[in-house]
């Protein structure tokens, strides 16, 4: 409880700072001159605007963003880490991992902060103007005088749209902070974080400027909503971007206390792949909604559409999983030993060690296969609407349902088929040949009762009359009958390694 | 009840008849020396009290538990079978560690006391496949004994061991048999069996015979 | 001594069970294939149920068979330290040389044979037997097929060309196999290493959209419009280039590895 007060108590003193005063002057004075601009472009149009439009202006103009609110934060960054970059204290956070993390929440404090300020000030500035009633006249033009003229055309309620506006910029800033902050523990350099800093404001300035307001390298596109949302069609264009690479930031801040030497070039290499897999399939125009182009990137084949580079594509997301899943039970098989077995008491625990783990990476790859998609298809300008424009008949339901439900399984049928064959021919290479030949039944009139586990998931059975569930079924009980299989197998095999 | 019990156990092995209908009881807190010419089947013997192997005919009960019926591996048991067994890529010190999280009994100290104990350098970084043939096996003793297992079943435990190492080994198992462990060893050192064996077994014409000491 | 040596080798790898894996590998995907592509194709030349035997199956899993011609005994050589008591009784490039010259031979004639004996069943069996029919034309094109352009040579020699052809690839991806082999401790990832390969090429370029220069495509040409003869090579160079990078490789590090 006393913690609680004390972080209270400090949050407030900060809150009086005189830094935050003098961040409010600068707002009102700029402030000031735009909202005189509004008010012009208002009469000029002879349309009543009302507070949202100067809120969203206060809170959203590029130059106020570009020029003032991003310096601030990468000032106040990089002035965090240095003072809290201490021996003293990393050793009481305990690794370097738990650094970065408490200078977000410090910066994302003084965001917290100065955005309190700035609304303030904003809705100091927006007296006297028309009380809020929804998106006003003014904003409901067809032009791009305001950023509420931009907005109002993605999203019914301003004040969502504010929110999301600033849970964005705060996304985007805590993505800056957590480059930076990468950067200063890999090379405790503050010349090279300050350099970095003073780079990430120069581009943001330059591809203002310089580059088309639809080139994806524009940095206020991730910093301003209206601006992502011009460029993407869609609100979530942005966010879709902000938050893949916050997953990556995450994911290599959470590396940064492990002693890895060696670099693991087969994962590199397969997401590559993959990025490639999906890419390629985002280049076919097939729809509208990015739904659409969900399914095809992941179409594969049945036993009544087949496309030869769907085929290669589905070989690389899924049979391409299933090899580095091979990669590693070559490994488990040839050092497990007597040893290691007797350690586990059975054969089937020992089983079970593994293939649990595995089953959740499994999990995982597929969820992080559904986001890149999302991901990649978000940079192109397809509608986020929630349907299935190619096939009405096919509810996001039924696509995610299939996607994640029979994609899973499917694998799993998979990973349990290379045990196997490893398992029974003791030569891991054999379940390499037996997958190969399995993927055959992908062709067209080789499993004509859909009956036979080969590429199910594909989503091409979405568009023919197959029923997923009756997928679902085929492929629950070929992995409940590998599991039998395996297990009598355990059970009544002599052992010898 | 015997702590380990073959019944009229028969086994072929490889096309090969290895036993017929032997019956073999193994009481706690002794040291059992089983030997044989080569081929006679001493590691398939081995391999079936451990459950690595199930017999044609017979039972094979380990306190009490029939193997392949109520479970199949018994518990506590510390072993050297075959070719020791090692991840190539890590250290001694890993290898154990390795196995040591599968239980996780025993902490890094426990390990590297054991390493000692048997005469390896737990510091050492060089890796196991660099090992030789001496060293990888003291390390497969270790991981038999680092665990504290009451029943060990030590297939040729002093091979390519110099002699200082094989009297630190023979002391080691005297030891241990002085706790209450019970041990089963072969070794085509006469010498091993005379000095360490309260009962010596040998394998002829498929069945194990009782070697008068 | 290498000559000796390829004749040991020959002698030692000519077992009636290894025959009988041969046999298999050269006669059960064409049957399997045939079994499902004599009815429900229309057919205008006795030409294009060779073409159609040599699709799906045996394209897809040409490099994994060349694999299983040879390569596949290796690495138990290795796993049970065979090896060093080999190189006390002959050089180990003498010894590797002769393993990589049977492995070609037999490779070769595997992957010439899995192509020429469906060709002779098609064009000179097939019509005695009379089991696929055969349509007219009606005024519909023939799609013609890459060494198609061999015909005028006579469709003998154009059978004989176009599986000297796939022999000679199917040779470079077993000496690709047997040579990771050789060079990796890992057989898996050595043995996987072609197939993988031949796909990742046929991904990559159906991706970028260059199918002609696919791996797939330009051994077994059935699935596109007939290409000029010279873009059959652009893979074929580039597999080469690849095997003599690894035959260097090997080199250099053959007595390293075997230390």
């Amino acid at each position: 409880m006393t913690r609680v007060v004390n972080k209270w108590k400090d949050f407030v003193d900060e809150l009086l700072a005189f830094k935050w005063i003098l961040f409010g002057v600068v707002i009102y004075i700029y402030g000031l001159s735009a909202k005189e601009h509004m008010y012009v472009a208002s009469s000029q149009t002879k349309l009543l605007l009302n507070k949202w439009d100067l809120l969203h202006k206060f809170f959203g103009d590029i130059y106020l963003i570009l020029y003032f609110i991003l310096p601030v934060f990468l000032y106040r960054s990089i002035s965090i880490m240095m003072s809290d970059f201490d021996y003293a204290v990393l050793i009481r956070l305990g690794s370097y991992r738990s650094w970065v993390y408490a200078t977000l929440v410090r910066l994302i404090q003084s965001a917290s902060i100065s955005i309190i300020v700035w609304g303030a000030v904003s809705l100091v500035l927006s007296i006297g103007a028309p009380s809020f009633a929804g998106w006003s006249p003014f904003s409901r033009l067809n032009a791009s005088l305001s950023e509420t003229q931009i907005l109002q055309k993605f999203i019914n309620s301003p004040i969502l749209a504010l929110v999301l506006h600033l849970a964005l910029l705060v996304f985007s800033v805590s993505c800056i902070h957590l480059v930076l902050a990468i950067l200063y523990v890999k090379w405790k350099n503050k010349g090279i974080v300050v350099f970095v800093a003073v780079f990430i404001w120069v581009y943001g300035v330059v591809s203002f400027k310089l580059l088309s307001p639809h080139s994806l390298f524009n940095l206020c596109h991730y910093l301003i909503l209206h601006s992502g949302a011009a460029q993407f069609s869609n609100i979530w264009g942005s966010f879709a971007m902000v938050i893949g690479w916050m997953i990556l930031l995450i994911w290599i801040v959470n590396r940064l206390d492990l002693n890895v030497k060696r670099y693991n070039g087969k994962y590199t290499a397969f997401i590559v792949l993959v990025v490639l897999a999906l890419w390629s399939g985002m280049r076919e125009n097939v729809g509208q909604t990015v739904w659409d182009q969900f399914l095809f990137m992941f179409i594969g084949g049945s036993r009544q559409a087949f496309y030869f580079k769907s085929f290669l594509c589905y070989w690389v997301l899924y049979f391409g999983v299933i090899y580095l899943v091979q990669l590693h039970l070559q490994t488990e098989l040839s050092e497990m030993g007597y040893y290691k077995l007797v350690r586990y008491q059975s054969i089937s625990r020992w089983f079970w060690a593994w293939y649990h783990k595995t089953m959740l990476y499994i999990g995982l790859y597929l969820f992080a296969l559904a986001l890149l998609a999302l991901f990649i298809l978000s940079l192109k300008r397809f509608s986020f609407d929630f349907h299935v424009s190619i096939d009405r008949s096919v509810t996001l339901l039924d696509m995610f349902y299939h996607f994640f439900v029979n994609g899973y399984l499917q694998v799993s049928f998979y990973v349990l088929f290379v045990f196997l064959i490893s398992w029974l021919s003791k030569e891991t290479f054999y379940s390499f040949v037996g997958l190969a030949i399995l993927s055959f039944f992908m062709f067209p009139g080789l499993n004509n009762w859909g009956i036979i586990p080969s590429g199910l998931n594909s989503m091409a059975y979405l568009l023919t009359n197959d029923s997923i569930y009756r997928i679902t079924i085929v492929l629950f009980l070929w992995n409940v009958f590998s599991i039998v299989f395996l297990l009598y197998v355990f059970s009544k095999q002599d052992l010898d390694f | 009840m015997p702590h380990i019990l073959l019944d009229q156990v028969s086994k072929s092995f490889k096309g090969a008849t290895i036993f017929e209908n032997v019956n073999f009881a193994v009481e706690k807190g002794k040291i059992y020396g089983i030997i044989g010419p080569n081929g006679s089947g001493k590691s398939v013997l081995f391999k079936l009290i451990c459950g690595f192997l199930f017999p044609d005919h017979g039972r094979v009960i380990v306190d009490g538990e029939e193997l392949g019926v109520n479970k199949r591996f018994p518990s506590d048991f510390g072993i050297i079978i075959d070719r020791p067994g090692y991840i190539a890529g890590k250290t001694g010190f890993d290898n154990l560690k390795a196995l040591a999280l599968i239980r996780n009994k025993i902490s890094d100290d426990k390990i590297k006391k054991t390493m000692r104990l048997v005469g390896l350098n737990p510091e050492l970084t060089q890796k196991v496949k660099h090992y030789s043939l001496g060293m990888k096996q003291k390390l497969a003793i270790a991981q038999a004994i680092m665990e504290d297992q009451q029943t060990l079943i030590l297939d040729e435990p002093f091979n390519a061991l110099d002699a200082d190492s094989v009297e630190n080994i023979r002391n080691l198992l005297r030891k241990f048999k002085e706790e209450g462990r019970t041990i089963l060893l072969t070794s085509h050192n006469q010498e091993d069996i005379d000095v360490l064996c309260d009962e010596v077994y040998r394998i002829n014409r498929f069945k194990l015979e009782k070697v008068k000491k | 001594m290498l000559g000796h040596q390829v004749k040991v080798e020959f002698v030692r790898v000519f077992t009636w069970r290894q025959c009988i894996v041969w046999a298999a590998l050269v006669l059960v995907l064409p049957v399997i294939q045939f079994m499902i592509i004599k009815d429900g194709y229309v057919y205008y030349r006795q030409l294009d149920l060779f073409l159609r035997l040599n699709s799906n199956f045996v394209p897809l899993l040409f490099p994994i068979i060349m694999v299983l011609v040879y390569s596949i005994s290796f690495p138990s050589e290795q796993k049970n330290y065979f090896i060093p008591y080999v190189r006390i009784r002959i050089p180990l490039t003498t010894y590797f040389l002769s393993k990589l010259i049977v492995n070609a031979i037999l490779s070769f004639l595997i992957a010439f044979l899995i192509v020429f004996v469906p060709f002779v069943f098609s064009m000179y069996i097939e019509p005695y037997l009379g089991i696929v029919r055969f349509y007219p034309t009606n005024g519909n094109p023939i799609p013609y097929t890459t060494f198609e352009q061999l015909l005028v040579l006579g469709t003998l020699p154009y059978g004989v060309l176009y599986s000297l052809w796939v022999g000679l690839n199917g040779m470079m991806y077993a000496t690709m196999g047997l040579l990771l082999v050789m060079i990796l401790e890992k057989p898996f990832i050595a043995l996987s290493i072609p197939f993988v390969y031949y796909l990742l090429g046929n991904f990559i370029t159906q991706v970028l959209g260059y199918d002609q220069f696919s791996p797939t495509f330009t051994i077994f040409p059935f699935s596109i419009s007939q290409q000029p003869l010279w873009t059959v090579f652009v893979p074929f160079l580039f597999l080469c280039f690849v095997v003599m990078v690894l035959m260097f490789y090997l080199k250099e590090r053959l007595h390293k590895h075997h230390d």
